[in-house]
């Protein structure tokens, strides 16, 4: 069955009803959502890991929560803000996790090159996977995303000033890393 | 306006960028002038970047709305058929051979911690003798 892409009003469904059929078994109002914010749901993952295969993962296992937990939606915040919320837990988690696993591996055989680095032609990428996953995720947040620190706030669920106090100790970090990296 | 309070601003400084007192300290300070400037960049660089696009289509999230049943594992006719013709031939050639029903292996199990007089040993031994001789 085909995405819903028009109403009979010629007007298309906004998201809040769209989530509101999802939690009653609409399997066409989810695609719908799917369609429509998979690629910024995807393009969140992808920063903050820093690798295609995960955030394609991470992507798909932000519907399927949206699938299963539609019906707690309350409608309180924007959806993009619901679904963004949950790609940056889930694609923190899988990094810290990650980067757990390649510790002892990168202690025996030296430092992988990530897709990006190996690459090259990605500059944006380069400098994210020198932070850590929690300086990635606001630094994407505004500038990748273009998000207001207002709704960084709101999606991050913290006051304004300590959106702005993390964004700061991002900018911190990548200035040691990149000094870091100079003096290598 | 001293390094800390300058600093504080900075994430307002990347976003208005028109604070007078911020502009005069930095003017004035090389090391809050080398992070604003740094920070400018990596703002820079990030806002250019490019969105990859997923692979994965709404097929392969459907797919996990819906796992398959596990299904039991079946052999195939063709299998089934050739493993019972073989049973079949065995039976056929071991009934075949004698017109007597096979003898069962009688095996017991005795305690090892029963002593076993060497008499009863030999009763044993000789009835398995007689056993293998028929």
């Amino acid at each position: 069955m085909p995405a819903i892409v028009s109403e009979a009003a010629g007007t298309l469904p906004c998201d809040e009803d769209l989530v509101a059929r999802v939690a009653a078994g609409d399997e066409d109002a989810f695609r719908t959502l799917y369609e429509r914010h998979r690629e910024r749901i995807y393009h969140v993952a992808y920063r903050v890991t820093g690798n295609a295969e995960d955030a394609e993962e991470l992507m798909q296992e932000t519907f399927l929560t949206l699938h299963q937990e539609a019906a707690t939606f309350e409608g309180r915040a924007k959806l993009t803000t619901w679904l963004t919320r949950i790609v940056l837990n889930k694609s923190i988690n899988h990094s810290k996790q990650r980067q757990g696993r390649m510790g002892l591996l990168r202690r025996w055989f030296g430092k992988p090159k990530t897709a990006a680095a190996a690459a090259a032609p990605d500059q944006a990428q380069v400098l994210l996977d020198r932070v850590a996953p929690s300086h990635r995720a606001v630094l994407t947040l505004r500038y990748v995303q273009g998000y207001s620190y207002q709704e960084i706030a709101r999606i991050l669920d913290c006051p304004l000033g300590t959106a702005k106090s993390k964004l700061f100790q991002a900018h911190l970090a990548l200035r040691e890393a990149v000094e870091e990296k100079g003096t290598e | 306006m001293n390094c800390e309070t300058c600093r504080e601003r900075l994430v307002d400084w990347l976003e208005e960028g028109s604070d007078p007192a911020v502009r005069d300290h930095l003017a004035a300070c090389r090391d809050c002038r080398a992070l604003f400037d740094s920070a400018e960049s990596a703002a820079q660089t990030l806002e250019t970047a490019t969105a990859p696009k997923p692979r994965s289509t709404w097929k392969d999230l459907a797919a996990r709305l819906r796992p398959e049943p596990v299904k039991r594992r079946r052999w195939p006719y063709g299998i089934a058929a050739a493993a019972a013709a073989v049973v079949l031939a065995i039976q056929l050639f071991a009934g075949g051979a004698s017109s007597e029903p096979p003898r069962r292996l009688k095996i017991e199990v005795v305690d090892a911690e029963k002593r076993v007089e060497s008499s009863e040993m030999d009763a044993v031994l000789d009835s398995m003798e007689v056993a293998r001789s028929n």
